[in-house]
Order: structure tokens, then C-alpha cells, then sequence
């Protein structure tokens, strides 16, 4: 089974994300802060870190940073969570390494087991995932967007968008 | 300074008019706003002390006789100068029409010096009398603003934490994964579930309005075909549309007008999730305000340098006294039927603040009672424009994700004006079928598309009967919100099997080429302390 890190100072969704995790069948260990993650990463060597960007002592993307350089971890696959949904800081993510940036206000939790299955790609029934690619618009939910405000970013793209 | 003894000397007669005149001259010498007054060819032929400091001339006998062009210097926001045979002032003056605006910076002429500005423009007569000039400085005001919106801003960032405890709390609560309850507590729960959810997006809608004032979202423009663009959005609200027997049309023309667009397409670089926000407000509001069976029109059309596009509705109309204030934060038409109906009334002001964001312009014509018709332009780009942006964006997106959008096309009905009878069948099995045809204009052909559930046809009818062939509806757009992407190039660089296993070949975990491996070399040194001795720091 797969073990998954969650890295979120708030205590509450620390925990929130924790349970919920479990009952999907993942080992889960936490960090509380980017210092306590990497501790932790070279310890139990995750398979997947998620992480929130804003934290005290150093932030997501120095965690993540740090993380890519150092060769015990530098495979791990994260997703990032973040309050704010500024471009400039999708793209420092992207540049840093991140398989997915997530923004909390526009996905829910469940939308978050989604995005770990499929990062992980251990789900097999519905065919939405290429095991082992990863790539950094999240896929659109099974679930049409109108049922469900909460939405991963920019999920499909529109017909008339150029595509190459 | 008016005493008691004004009153009692009204009936004084000649000596009263004396005195009064004095007062209005002493009033317009001390105020701090700007009064200027000027003829129907913009001359200024009066100045108070305040128009004559504020625009950098000193004096007032310094501006009077000279064209309020030389004098009124205006920059918008980002401090760049407006054009000023552009500007709704000449427009004003020129025509002799009332305006208001904040949207200017005034430029002092001596000092540089910018002040915002609030500016109205005010007929006396008839086209031939004098217009007055006003403007103030709301410099203040504008600062004020951006605290509280700022404010509001933090509060609702805070506020965001706790109420997504409580909806994470309650999920695992309703999950049976995760927890054991009885019915009733269910039901409870799941009530509760939905209201905090509600108020998630409603703190969403708080920040995204003030983020939009702190000016620190700016516009990603990627390329697009106007009509495809603002159809397939409006297709989003396909069921709203259905359940209320609204009648929708769609018009478009490609139909060029000089010789910078040669092709049938209108082009336009915008930021997608700004247009998406700009078209689902303005047809959601002819939803929501139109009543059941009326008519909702959206048309695209493309002039020389712009693209127009309008929603109109036979909805309830906005009352000519609002008209020039729905633009405004927070301001909504008041009476008994809108206050049935409800709204925040940001709506607008995002449209507004979005389509200005890409130097485009809204604006509304209404008919209370009839119907309202809102107009927005936005810059259009040419094909060869378009075409070297979409090489540029489609580069970009390769390099992030091999995931791209399969191409698909539309139904394109393209027949003689005169009549329409085929029935085009989409691949799931949805019959469309044209119910009613306008009469063409010179410019814009529609045709009215009753469509099955859930989803709306657009047919654009080209402005000259080309026999182009009728091409099925791809599924692709039927299935839009189930669409599920499939990559259609693999990826370059290797795909990382194993996460576990400590990596001996160093393969970034990440999309696209080979070449962006030098990217996650550490942009910065970092110092750790406490942190385990193998980190590398470099």
C-alpha cells in the first residue's frame, strides 16, 4: 500500500485529510511545517507528499525545492494546496517540480482523493489515467461541473482553444 | 455664509441679483472642485481658481480661450495617456451628452503631478450651448477603497480556514468510510454539509471581486474564435435556459468589413477565465431577469478592429435612472421585482472590471419593462495574429502537459438565406432542428436552435451562402462535461516507473521534454536548520 505525507499547519485539515486518506486504504504520516516535512520525507520515505504553500518556518515551494535537490526524495511525487489561485504561483510550482497545484477553494476533499489516485494511479476502473505520466492540469472529475462547484482548475479544455 | 438677510432682501429687487451673483462667484472661487465651463467646440470659456490649480495652469485667465483639450490632460490607470479625441469626454462635449466617469487620471501640466479623478460632463442646452465641466479629486477616496478592500480581502482569507474545517469535518462525518451515524443525523449533517458549502463560495465571490480592485490579477491571453468561444460558455448554462423555455439564439457574422480580414472567423486574444466569467454573468442575468418563454439573443460580431459580442433579453428592462450606475460595485436596481429575484450585486462590476482588464468595453442599452441588451468589445486579432499565438501558447502548453484537447469542430449550417429545413442529428442522438429563421440582415444572419437536453446547437449562417457541407456534431461537444482527456502525443521525456525505489537515474518527475531537466536544479539556497545532515544545500 502506498504511503502518503500531509503537510498543512492547520491542525484541523491536517487531521480532516489524515482520516480521510486512511479510510482509502493509504499509509499516512504528517509534517506540520515544511522543516518537520523534510525531516520526515528522508525518514519514511513517502510516495506522495501533499502539502499546503503557506506554512511558517519555510513555505511549500522552499519544501519542495529542497525536496527535488536532494536525491533521497527527489522522486516523490507531490501535489501541492494552495488558498491563493495567482498564475505566477501555478507556475512557480510547475517550474518547481509540483504533478499537481491544487486550489483549495475550488476543490473539495474529495476532488483531492481524485487527484492522489490518479498522481498515484492506483485506480483502474475508469480508465481516466496513464499510470506513471504525469501532467499538470488536473483531469476533469467524472462528476459534470455543474453538480459540483468545487472544481479542480481548468479541467478541460474548450474546442475552439488551440490545440497543437 | 448665506445669512438671514439674504431672505428679507429678496424683495429689494436689483440690488438682490448683485449680491447673489457675488455669492456664486465667491462659492465657485473657494470650493475645492473643478468647474470649467466651455462651448459646443470644446473652448473653455470659464475656469474657477480649483480647475486652473488642479490641471497645472495657475490661473484661470491662463486656460480661458484655449481648447479644454490642451488643458485636460487624462491618463487611465495604468498611467497610460488617453487619446483625446478618444475619450468619453471629447465624446461628451462633442455631442452634447451628460457623462460621469473615475475611470481617468488627470495629469498636471507643470508638476506631472496625477490625480483621479471623478469627471462629469454636463449639457446646459441644446447642442449649440454651453457644456460644463466638473471634476474632483478622489484620491482619498481611492485609497479608502483599496483598504477595504483589502480588509475584506484578509477577513475573508481567515474566515476561509475554519469554514473548511467545518465542511471537512462534516464530510467525514456523512462518509461511511470514515464514520457511523443514524438517519436523522444524516439528513442534519448533510444540511449542514451544503450550507457551508454555500458559504465556501461565498467567501470564493467576496475575494475574487476584491482581488479584481487590488488590480493584482492581470490577464493571461491565450487566442481564440470569438464565436466558438462565447457559444460553447453559453452552452454551460444549456439547462437554465431549457427549464425556463427561453428561446436562445445565437448570431454571428464573419462577414469582414476592410481588408485586414480577409478569413470568415473573428479572432481575439483573451483571458479565458475572464471571458467565461464576462459571458456566464451577462447570460446568467438574462436568465435570471427574463420570465419564462421570453427570448435570449447572443451574437458575435467582428468590426475592423473589434469584436463585438451582445446578449439581449425580453426580460424586465433596467429603469433609465439606474442605467448609468449598474456598473457599480455592490449597486442593484431596487423594486419589487428584482428584490424577488435577488443578487449580490457584484455581478456586473466584475463584468465591467474583466473587460476592462483586456482593454475592451461594456456597455447596456434597456428598455424597462421590454428588455436590455448588453454590448461588449474586446480587441480582435487577425488570423495570422492568431495563428502565431496558438504556435506560441500551443509550445507551451506541450512543454507542461501531453494532455491537449483532441480537436473538434462545430456544426456549421451554412445555406441559403432564404430557408433552412435540414435536420442535422448529433452523434449521441440529439436532433437539432432549426424552429424559426429571421429575415438576414446586412450584417448578421441568426437562426433560432430548439435544442434537446442539456445541450444547446449553435448554427451560424455565414453572411454569404458559401456551400460549405453540413459536418456532423462531433461528440466531443456533446459530451463536454464528461469529457475525459486522452493524451494524443506521449510525452518525450521518460515516464519515472517506481517512486519508491530510491532513484539511481536521475529522471525528474515531471511532464514534458528532456530539456527542462535543468529546471529543478535549486533556484535558491536554502539553509535548513534541524533538518536531516543529507539534504544537499547548494
Amino acid at each position: 500500500m502506498s504511503k502518503i505525507m500531509i503537510v498543512e499547519d492547520d491542525d484541523s485539515l491536517r487531521e480532516i485529510y489524515g482520516i480521510r486518506l486512511t479510510a482509502e486504504g493509504y499509509a499516512v504520516v504528517s509534517a506540520h511545517d515544511g522543516e518537520e516535512a523534510l525531516a520526515v520525507a528522508v525518514r519514511e520515505r513517502p510516495d506522495l507528499i501533499v502539502s499546503d504553500v503557506m506554512m511558517p518556518k519555510i513555505s511549500g515551494f522552499d519544501m519542495l525545492d529542497i525536496l527535488r535537490s536532494t536525491p533521497e526524495t527527489r522522486n516523490i511525487k507531490v501535489i501541492m494546496m494552495t488558498a491563493l489561485s495567482s498564475d505566477d504561483q501555478r507556475e512557480r510550482g510547475e517550474n518547481l517540480g509540483a504533478d499537481r497545484y491544487l486550489v483549495k477553494s475550488q476543490v473539495g476533499i474529495e476532488d483531492v482523493v481524485n487527484v492522489v489516485h490518479e498522481v498515484l494511479g492506483d485506480r483502474n476502473s475508469s480508465g481516466m489515467i496513464t499510470p506513471g505520466v504525469t501532467n499538470f492540469q488536473p483531469q476533469a472529475p467524472v462528476t459534470p461541473p455543474m453538480a459540483n462547484p468545487m472544481q479542480t482548475q481548468q479541467t478541460d479544455f474548450p474546442p475552439f482553444m488551440p490545440s497543437v | 455664509m448665506v445669512s438671514m438677510s439674504l431672505f428679507r432682501k429678496k424683495k429689494a429687487g436689483l440690488n438682490n441679483n448683485l449680491n447673489m451673483a457675488e455669492l456664486a462667484q465667491r462659492s465657485l472661487d473657494f470650493i475645492a472642485e473643478a468647474v470649467m465651463v466651455v462651448d459646443e467646440r470644446g473652448m473653455i470659456k470659464f475656469a474657477n481658481p480649483a480647475a486652473a490649480a488642479m490641471t497645472g495652469f495657475g490661473d484661470a485667465s491662463n486656460v480661458t480661450g484655449l481648447d479644454f483639450q490642451l488643458v485636460i490632460h487624462l491618463e487611465n490607470s495604468q498611467q497610460v495617456p488617453i487619446d483625446p479625441t478618444e475619450s468619453t469626454l471629447y465624446t461628451a462635449i462633442h455631442i452634447n451628452q451628460a457623462m460621469n466617469t473615475r475611470d481617468y487620471v488627470l495629469v498636471s501640466a507643470q508638476s506631472e503631478r496625477r490625480i483621479a479623478i471623478d469627471l462629469s460632463c454636463i449639457p446646459t442646452g441644446d447642442q449649440g450651448a454651453d457644456r460644463i465641466i466638473t471634476f474632483r479629486d478622489i484620491t482619498k477616496e481611492i485609497t479608502e477603497e483599496r483598504e477595504q478592500a483589502e480588509f475584506i480581502s484578509t477577513a475573508s482569507h481567515e474566515m476561509r480556514t475554519p469554514v473548511a474545517s467545518i465542511e471537512g469535518y462534516l464530510g467525514l462525518a456523512l462518509n461511511p468510510q470514515t464514520a457511523t451515524i443514524d438517519e436523522r443525523a444524516h439528513n442534519y449533517l448533510e444540511a449542514a454539509h451544503a450550507a457551508s458549502q454555500h458559504l465556501g463560495r461565498l467567501f470564493k465571490d467576496l475575494l475574487d471581486v476584491t482581488k479584481f480592485d487590488d488590480s493584482r490579477a492581470k490577464a493571461h491571453l491565450i487566442p481564440v474564435d470569438a464565436s466558438e468561444a462565447v457559444a460553447y460558455i453559453v452552452n454551460e448554462q444549456a439547462e437554465a435556459i431549457q427549464q425556463k423555455h427561453i428561446r436562445y439564439t445565437f448570431g454571428g457574422s464573419g462577414k469582414f468589413l476592410d481588408k485586414k480580414h480577409l478569413s470568415q472567423k473573428i479572432y481575439m486574444a483573451v483571458d479565458y477565465d475572464f471571458l467565461r466569467e464576462i459571458v456566464n454573468n451577462l447570460v446568467g442575468n438574462a436568465i435570471k431577469y427574463t420570465p419564462e418563454g421570453g427570448d435570449l439573443k447572443v451574437a458575435v460580431k467582428g468590426e475592423a478592429d473589434k469584436v463585438l459580442i451582445t446578449v439581449s433579453d425580453t426580460g424586465i428592462g433596467i429603469p433609465s435612472d439606474d442605467l448609468s450606475h449598474i456598473f457599480q460595485k455592490f449597486y442593484r436596481v431596487d423594486n419589487s421585482q428584482t428584490r424577488q429575484i435577488g443578487g449580490t450585486g457584484l455581478g456586473l462590476y466584475l463584468v465591467k472590471q474583466r473587460v476592462e482588464a483586456m482593454n475592451g468595453r461594456v456597455w447596456v442599452e434597456s428598455d424597462f419593462g421590454h428588455g436590455s441588451t448588453f454590448y461588449v468589445t474586446l480587441p480582435r486579432i487577425s488570423e495570422s495574429e492568431y495563428e502565431k499565438m496558438r504556435i506560441a501558447y500551443g509550445n507551451e502548453k506541450m512543454m507542461r502537459t501531453p494532455f491537449v484537447a483532441p480537436v473538434v469542430g462545430t456544426a456549421t449550417i451554412k445555406a441559403p438565406a432564404t430557408e433552412l429545413t435540414r435536420t442535422a442529428t448529433g452523434a449521441s442522438g440529439i436532433k437539432i432542428q432549426p424552429v424559426h429563421q429571421e429575415n438576414p440582415t446586412a450584417t448578421e444572419h441568426s437562426s433560432m436552435i430548439q435544442s434537446h437536453k442539456p445541450l444547446l446547437n449553435n448554427t451560424t449562417l455565414a453572411a454569404d451562402a458559401s456551400d460549405a457541407p453540413i459536418t456532423p456534431n462531433t461528440p466531443q461537444i456533446f459530451q463536454r462535461t464528461h469529457t475525459i482527456l486522452q493524451p494524443t502525443a506521449k510525452p518525450a521525456a521518460p515516464s519515472p516507473t517506481t517512486p519508491s525505489a530510491p532513484a539511481t537515474i536521475s529522471t525528474p518527475v515531471q511532464s514534458g521534454t528532456p530539456s527542462s531537466a535543468t529546471t529543478f536544479a535549486p533556484t535558491q539556497t536554502t539553509a535548513v536548520t534541524g533538518a536531516s545532515n543529507n539534504i544537499n544545500q547548494n
